[in-house]
């Protein structure tokens, strides 16, 4: 187990460490000359045209004119130090700029994706348990317009019944408690629906199994065979796909921050990649590159605690 | 290993972030005895007024600039009392004397001298405007500016928003900004870097009126629909920008105003010059001819704006009022292209000449949300021509390297025309042949009346030969003017003389607004 860890984490670093070797590759293919996207986005406004000056200045204020590996190598040889850069829009370290944006990614993410769990594994086992009734009609039916429905409309929708309707919540921002109710649902919405629909079919494929019939002919009461026969086995996709859609969320989420006007790091770092804000995009992939291989390690780790084949298999 | 350190620390704060928040309520917008909450309709990246001094000085009020305009753009004193030009390059600004910083410390000439000499050091945009060399202090009260070449547009160039004068004490010892402490009608309390929202309290010391308002306050909400609906629902007073096509709606939600007003940006159609079939004025003429502004302005901007005839709106004191412009004339815009050689002699209905047909491209970019439909509309309108336009929506910065390569055949844009409240600035990067060789446009009566535009001193001589320069624009369409800039403008009944200032950038706040009791 401890070699496996071991293994995994160096991947994950050799994961971080091309990725962001790659967004600088592709950012400095990406159209636009990088100093006077800069100019536009953060100094002379998006519309004028940049002078030569104030190309030569941008230029030489952040060393724009080196090759690009050695552009990288001063990047990575600083990051190794801990020391992101500094932003060329916002002129915050990059460090600190991620510090004022990540935590209200990370609490949205925590909490849309509790609330898609406490309603779609409840609900995804019932429709499986009560297959082809109306309740399993319905609620999958729902499940379908949940992950149809694309997230600015079902955010506007949202704002427009509860907001304006009813008075509940605030339209838009970070301040309360309350605000974080609409985002959170909306993610939640899409996520939630696709995992009631994994929970239904993976639930479905293992009341299917021997070892099922073996249980209820021991003369287990469904409840007890639902519960400690199937869930566990039908646990492990569900597993797979939340902590896919978890590692995605941290990763911020451009439409929700958007309509919402939520300072999460999605929008920062579409922002930036617009502005060739380099040291803040670098900043954001390496934090979301290394959360998602991160997530992506306990949901493997999570595995070989729930299934005893992937542990012995390991062991042996 | 430090991601994942990183990442631990960072979920400990996400979990003392979600108690901590679970502690406070939902605060009502306005609160206190008069406050107006504004949606900003850009992302506040920082409060720094060297790089976003059109927040801090025109919607903040926290700053203000030693030159200030009328609404017809001609200059006004402000900070700065009178100036006069001691030789050409030398420079002679005397300061008021009334005014203090938010701190307390005095408005002097030191404090101009150091405020201006670190926003030059931030931003190369101001050097480039106002071409300063040095600025020394004669005296508390006057400031001696010398430029590196004479520059008669320094005083307007001094009214640009990025030169706003702040307190010494804005900054900490390594220069860093800490809140930009100005003149202004008020003083910023909180800035929370996280949502870009600001707080400003009045400042009762102000040098011009102090405002009835007591607290002023910003939200950044850049998205449209977002600041229509908080505008609605009543979390903000004031706003700019909803979408065009909910203005009608709005309008008529009770308790809610609207206003279209107008800046001085305008949409405007660059060609390549340099190629066929743009280099013939018979052609520009005709597709000038063959678009129907007001149309546009009607079905694409719902209103907001207005078809335009030269490149300046009316209203601004060196416009040339007597342009005619381009009425739409498909017939003439034919006849044209028939005299120009281009006929569709094939009967494809596309029009041709020497056996190639007129396929165009026309690029623009989707920030400014008016101009996707507009390319759109001018593409169905050109296909009446005979011309077959094809449009391509691309990032602005992508769109102008395209340009730089010399590849291209159209471009739409907003331009703004009066960064500088200058008759000759505008002029100067858009049509001077040296200024703009992506367009390719050279005519040296148009060099020469634009460099005698900027070195005469002499205002009113100034907008005589910026008019002049308008006319010959006329008469040979270089680029092809669209409709002027509208801003549409959304506030809460109750809110009291605002009056909208066409200087503005996007709008622009006074000490003179409030709230009806």
């Amino acid at each position: 187990m401890g070699r496996f860890i071991c293994k995994r984490l160096a991947a994950t670093i050799l994961v971080i460490v091309a990725a962001s070797m790659l967004t600088f590759g592709i950012l400095h293919l990406t159209p636009g000359s990088t100093p006077a996207t800069i100019l536009k986005y953060a100094f002379i406004g998006l519309e004028e045209i940049p002078t030569d000056a104030e190309i030569t200045e941008i230029t030489t204020r952040f060393k724009l004119s080196d090759p690009l590996y050695q552009q990288y190598y001063r990047w990575i040889k600083q990051a190794l130090r801990g020391d992101l850069g500094d932003s060329y829009v916002y002129r915050l370290p990059v460090a600190e700029l991620i510090g004022l944006r990540f935590p209200a990614t990370a609490l949205l993410a925590v909490l849309s994706v509790t609330l898609s769990l406490l309603i779609s594994i409840p609900l995804g086992i019932l429709c499986a348990v009560k297959r082809n009734t109306f309740f399993d009609h319905f609620n999958r039916l729902l499940a379908l317009f949940a992950v149809a429905m694309p997230s600015f409309w079902l955010a506007y929708l949202l704002i427009i019944v509860f907001s304006l309707g009813f008075n509940l919540f605030p339209v838009a921002g970070f301040r309360s408690l309350s605000s974080l109710v609409l985002p959170c649902v909306t993610l939640a919405a899409g996520m939630g629906a696709v995992t009631l629909r994994i929970m239904r079919s993976s639930m479905l494929e293992v009341m299917g199994q021997d070892y099922i019939l073996t249980a209820r002919s021991k003369g287990l009461y469904e409840r007890s065979v639902i519960a400690k026969h199937a869930l566990k086995n039908a646990f492990l996709p569900v597993v797979t796909v939340v902590g896919l859609q978890f590692g995605h969320m941290l990763g911020g989420s451009v439409i929700v921050e958007t309509v919402f006007s939520w300072p999460g790091i999605g929008k920062l770092l579409i922002d930036s990649i617009f502005a060739k804000d380099i040291p803040v995009v670098q900043g954001c992939i390496l934090l979301i590159a290394g959360t998602y291989a991160l997530v992506n390690l306990l949901v493997d780790l999570s595995y070989a605690l729930m299934d005893p084949r992937i542990r012995y298999g390991r062991e042996s | 290993m430090r991601i994942k350190s990183l990442s631990i620390v960072l979920c400990l704060l996400v979990i003392s972030l979600l108690f901590s928040t679970a502690g406070c309520g939902v605060k009502p917008a306005s609160s206190g005895n008069q406050s107006l909450v504004v949606g900003e309709i850009w992302k506040i990246d920082n409060i720094d007024p060297a790089t976003n001094g059109t927040l801090t000085m025109e919607k903040a009020l926290i700053t203000e600039t030693l030159v200030g305009t009328k609404p017809n753009f001609e200059l006004q004193p402000n900070l700065a009392s009178e100036w006069q030009r001691i030789d050409p390059n030398t420079w002679k600004f005397s300061l008021r004397k009334d005014v203090k910083f938010h701190d307390g410390t005095t408005f002097n000439a030191e404090a101009v001298k150091w405020s201006l000499l670190r926003a030059i050091q931030i931003n190369p945009q101001i050097v480039s405007f106002t071409k300063i060399k040095t600025v020394e202090a004669e005296n508390d009260g006057i400031v001696i500016i010398t430029t590196s070449t004479p520059n008669s547009d320094l005083p307007a160039s001094l009214h640009y928003s990025n030169t706003s004068i702040i307190a010494k004490s804005s900054v900490d010892k390594d220069g860093k900004m800490i809140r930009p402490i100005g003149t202004g009608a008020f003083k910023l309390e909180q800035y929370d870097p996280s949502t870009g929202d600001l707080k400003m309290s009045k400042n009762p010391d102000y040098w011009g009126t102090v405002s009835k308002l007591d607290n002023l306050e910003i939200r950044a909400l850049p998205d449209p629909n977002t600041r229509a609906l908080a505008l609605e629902k009543g979390e903000i007073d004031f706003t700019c920008d909803p979408p065009y096509n909910e203005l009608a709606r709005l309008e008529k939600v009770e308790g809610l105003k609207v206003e279209l007003n107008k800046t001085a940006r305008t949409y405007i159609i660059e060609m390549n010059l340099n190629e066929a079939p743009f280099n013939d004025v018979r052609v520009r003429k005709a597709m000038s001819y063959g678009i129907d502004r007001e149309s546009i302005v009607k079905n694409v901007l719902f209103g907001c704006g207005e078809a335009a005839k030269g490149p300046y709106m009316p209203g601004m004191a060196w416009t040339n009022e007597n342009l005619k412009g381009y009425p739409y004339n498909p017939a003439k815009a034919k006849q044209l292209l028939a005299e120009a050689g281009w006929q569709d002699s094939d009967g494809d209905g596309i029009v041709d000449h020497n056996g190639k047909p007129m396929r165009i491209t026309l690029m623009t970019y989707p920030q400014r949300p008016g101009l996707p439909p507009m390319a759109e509309a001018v593409q169905a309108q050109f296909k009446n021509l005979g011309i077959d336009l094809k449009t391509e929506i691309m990032d602005s910065s992508a769109m102008s390297n395209i340009a730089a390569k010399g590849k291209w055949d159209m471009k739409m844009s907003a331009f703004a025309t009066a960064m500088i409240p200058s008759p000759s600035y505008h002029l100067n990067i858009l049509y001077y042949s040296k200024n703009n060789k992506v367009i390719g446009y050279n005519n040296p009566d148009v060099d020469r009346l634009i460099d005698q535009c900027m070195v005469e001193e002499d205002q009113q001589k100034k907008y005589a030969l910026s008019k002049q320069v308008q006319q010959i624009l006329e008469d040979e369409e270089p680029v092809l003017p669209i409709a002027y800039y509208g801003v549409a403008v959304a506030m809460k009944s109750r809110v009291n003389n605002f009056v909208f200032n066409p200087t503005a950038h996007d709008y622009m706040l006074t000490n003179e607004v409030n709230i009806k009791e």
